[in-house]
């Protein structure tokens, strides 16, 4: 059949592809980020300063709160191997050696008040009392970054996992209740620590859209067992972490726009 | 929720090279003047955005619940972290659960 034979039953089905009636899409149940409260405004406040003088801490330092108020850091340019603890005066008062976390990420607390400290290269979290005395290590997948325990004591951490059946997933949810991790593929945030994922005091979680409950991909496995239950303490709702305020901290500008 | 986005008033700046490559090094007492910051307070259940807010400077990221770190580095050497604690306010005014 030559092309000039084909041209005909090409237009009539090119036609008739044009002419046919547009799909119809069924409206969305919500709309994602619609405004809710007009008299809403988010307000800030200084807690604490911390300043660099006299080479006290680099640039690298990452910081945590404690849900009794407690600050402790982790700067593994100036301090490596070590969990700093922060006074009032933004100086700092004590400090840890875990000199055994050969690569520190960013620390975080868990609502009972434990401090966690992954190791990116062992793909364990160290666990510390507020006091700073280690407790015990416990293993995740591997390269942990951050983390965070959500409500029903479900565990969200952002590894950079380079194991074949998790290479390229940017979030995992381990449940310490089953043993299960649950593997999600975020390229969007594989860059973002998930340290940035955080409830919002007594106002639920603000967690973006709550994709984390909602794995687009997903892939289980048994998690190894260790000592992890008990960050199956449920979250408690509306604690704050009340910082300490300095008088001699500066004010922020107040924000250029709320909407 | 916290979102790094670009400031308007972007400021140009003469930064060195990084070692070994062609693209130049990034400083952290940079970061106020390339970088804005948007909170948000996202009610997942809702599917809602509660409050938004826009600041000029550039927050690294949160320190715990309701506690976002900001650091304001005059030169590679000076700086100060900041520690804010961040409210809601209006949310009980205005019914919400």
């Amino acid at each position: 059949m030559t092309i000039r034979k084909l041209f005909p039953l090409v237009f009539v089905a090119v036609a008739a592809v044009a002419c046919s009636e547009p799909q119809q899409v069924a409206a969305p149940e919500r709309v994602l980020y619609e405004r809710l409260c007009s008299e809403c405004a988010i307000t800030t406040d200084t807690a604490l300063s911390i300043p660099r003088g006299d080479g006290a801490v680099s640039d690298q330092l990452s910081l945590a709160v404690g849900p009794d108020g407690i600050v402790v850091g982790v700067d593994p340019a100036l301090h490596p191997g070590r969990v700093l603890l922060f006074g009032p005066d933004g100086r700092i008062a004590a400090h840890a050696d875990v000199g055994h976390l050969v690569t520190q990420g960013v620390p975080f607390f868990d609502p009972e008040g434990e401090l966690l400290v992954p190791d990116e290269r062992h793909g364990t979290i160290q666990v510390l009392t507020p006091s700073l005395k280690p407790v015990r290590t416990f293993a995740t997948v591997d390269y942990p970054h951050a983390g965070i325990v959500l409500p029903g004591g479900v565990f969200v951490v952002n590894a950079m996992s380079r194991t074949p059946e998790r290479a390229g997933h940017a979030l995992h949810l381990l449940n310490p209740g089953d043993g299960r991790v649950t593997s999600m593929d975020r390229s969007d945030i594989r860059q973002a620590g998930s340290h940035e994922l955080k409830r919002f005091p007594g106002r639920g979680t603000a967690l973006r859209s709550g994709r984390c409950t909602r794995p687009r991909t997903g892939s289980t496995s048994g998690m190894p067992p260790d000592g992890s239950s008990s960050l199956c303490g449920g979250m408690r709702r509306g604690s704050r972490a009340a910082g300490r305020q300095s008088p001699r901290t500066p004010r922020l500008r107040p924000p250029i726009s709320s909407v | 929720m916290l979102a790094r986005v670009a400031d308007p008033e972007w400021v140009g700046y003469d930064l060195p090279a990084a070692e070994g490559g062609p693209h130049p090094g990034w400083n952290r007492h940079l970061e106020d003047g390339v970088l804005d910051t948007v909170l948000e307070v996202v009610d997942p259940e809702l599917g809602a955005v509660v409050a938004r807010a826009r600041y000029d400077e550039y927050f690294a990221g949160f320190a715990g619940p309701g506690v976002v770190v900001h650091y304001d580095g005059s030169s590679n050497d000076v700086g100060i972290y900041t520690l804010l604690r961040v409210a809601l306010d209006g949310a009980d005014a205005a019914g919400l659960p």
